[in-house]
């Protein structure tokens, strides 16, 4: 159970600081911009070629051009919900790795077998309340939308994955040891990045 | 036509059905009547589904573009709101069939959410910008003509629900596979999605008479 919650909060401590090192790159002078004006006289806004951050909901924007704009919409939302999905299941096993690999179990058949198990679970796992909030569309009559996912809902679809991890391994110093290196070595990039 | 069928005058809870052409006048009622109340059924609930697969080769671009998209109500309480309806009006056109006014007294009488807004075209504002109400959501759809208007406007209507799935999704699956052989790229991908809506109502109507394309404003509960 310690093993489940320590795993959740790990994802949920990378998932947050992959947002805060995308904040960083937004507070950065940016060059001044031309400005845009789309097919129905908007001009364009700044999270087109801006990454959106904030530490409780992670964005992603979507592209289509298809014949008519409703298809547009959609394929630049089915564009966005993919990069969420994507960017969830990079991070989730990016971190996993590291916790199994830090726990000393890297390199055993259980962990390979966890792996597996984890890895398919995060794959399979549904992205809950996507929502688009903006969508804008440019001179050529392309789509863009913004699309946005609370990270609560992300952190309640990760349980499973995170029950898979406390079922393949037992409790360890070694495994405890790796929990507590990596808590610190997220506070202080936390620290930096703030 | 699509003048009869506008009900934005009237409160929420008043309701429109439409036939298309049968044989007789007392069957067209029928099936406006039927029609009605399945707008008030998708109102109170709509579950929709849509699948979908696309591909996309380096060399050849978007190569296919593929959905499946469905929706679902629950029909069990037709018959008692049938019942319940109160007739306001029916007339009966070439092409409409029956179409008839209704009030649900099942369902508190409210001011409309939204009317709407034309531009200087003298097109609906909606068709470009989505209305924006809080508590509400907008979907657009819109569908080429078919044979019959009842099955033109069901289409736009429906496209205005898959609208509203798409921008916002209870439940999510994306599954995306690259392959690179050489300089060569080819990407898969599928992903399915589900929504309930609730609220779900058809707000305004607009035909494009140039591109025989009807377009229908949804909107739904937040």
């Amino acid at each position: 159970m310690k093993t489940k919650y320590a795993v959740i909060a790990l994802v949920v401590l990378a998932l947050t600081l992959t947002g805060c090192a995308s904040a960083k790159v937004k507070e950065a002078p940016a060059p001044a911009r031309p400005v845009v004006i789309g097919a129905e006289g908007i001009p364009q806004p700044e999270w087109v070629y801006k990454t959106v951050s904030t530490q409780d909901v992670h964005f992603e924007t979507g592209y289509g051009k298809m014949s008519d704009k409703q298809n547009s919409i959609k394929r630049a939302t089915v564009e966005a919900k993919n990069k969420i999905a994507a960017w969830v299941s990079t991070t989730v096993k990016e971190v996993v790795v590291t916790y199994v690999n830090d726990a000393g179990s890297g390199d055993n058949r259980q962990a390979l077998d966890a792996m597996e198990v984890i890895s398919q679970q995060v794959a399979e796992a549904t992205l809950s309340g996507v929502t688009t909030e903006e969508i804008w569309v440019d001179a050529d009559g392309a789509v863009w939308v913004l699309c946005s996912i609370p990270m609560a809902n992300i952190e309640k679809n990760f349980e499973p994955a995170a029950e898979a991890v406390a079922e393949a391994f037992v409790e360890s110093d070694a495994a405890a040891a790796a929990n507590a290196k990596m808590k610190d070595a997220f506070a202080n990039l936390l620290k930096g990045a703030m | 036509m699509l003048s009869s069928l506008d009900i934005s005058r009237y409160p929420s809870n008043v309701y429109v059905g439409i036939s298309g052409p049968y044989s007789t006048q007392e069957r067209m009622v029928e099936e406006a009547i039927l029609s009605a109340a399945k707008s008030i059924l998708l109102n109170q609930a709509l579950a929709l589904d849509s699948r979908l697969v696309s591909s996309y080769h380096s060399s050849m671009g978007l190569t296919s573009f593929a959905t499946e998209e469905a929706a679902y109500y629950d029909d069990r309480a037709m018959a008692e709101t049938i019942d319940a309806l109160k007739a306001l009006s029916i007339q009966f056109d070439e092409q409409a069939g029956a179409v008839v006014l209704v009030s649900y007294p099942g369902q508190a009488e409210a001011s409309r959410i939204y009317q709407t807004v034309y531009d200087e075209q003298g097109l609906p504002t909606w068709l470009k910008t989505y209305p924006k109400v809080d508590g509400y959501r907008f979907g657009v759809g819109s569908a080429k003509r078919y044979y019959f208007l009842n099955d033109s406007l069901e289409a736009a209507d429906f496209a205005a629900a898959q609208n509203l799935l798409d921008l916002k999704t209870d439940h999510a699956l994306s599954v995306e596979k690259v392959r690179t052989e050489g300089e060569v790229m080819q990407r898969d991908l599928y992903q399915a999605q589900r929504g309930l809506l609730s609220g779900f109502s058809i707000l305004a109507r607009y035909y494009d008479k140039d591109a025989q394309t009807y377009w229908s404003l949804a909107s739904c509960y937040e």
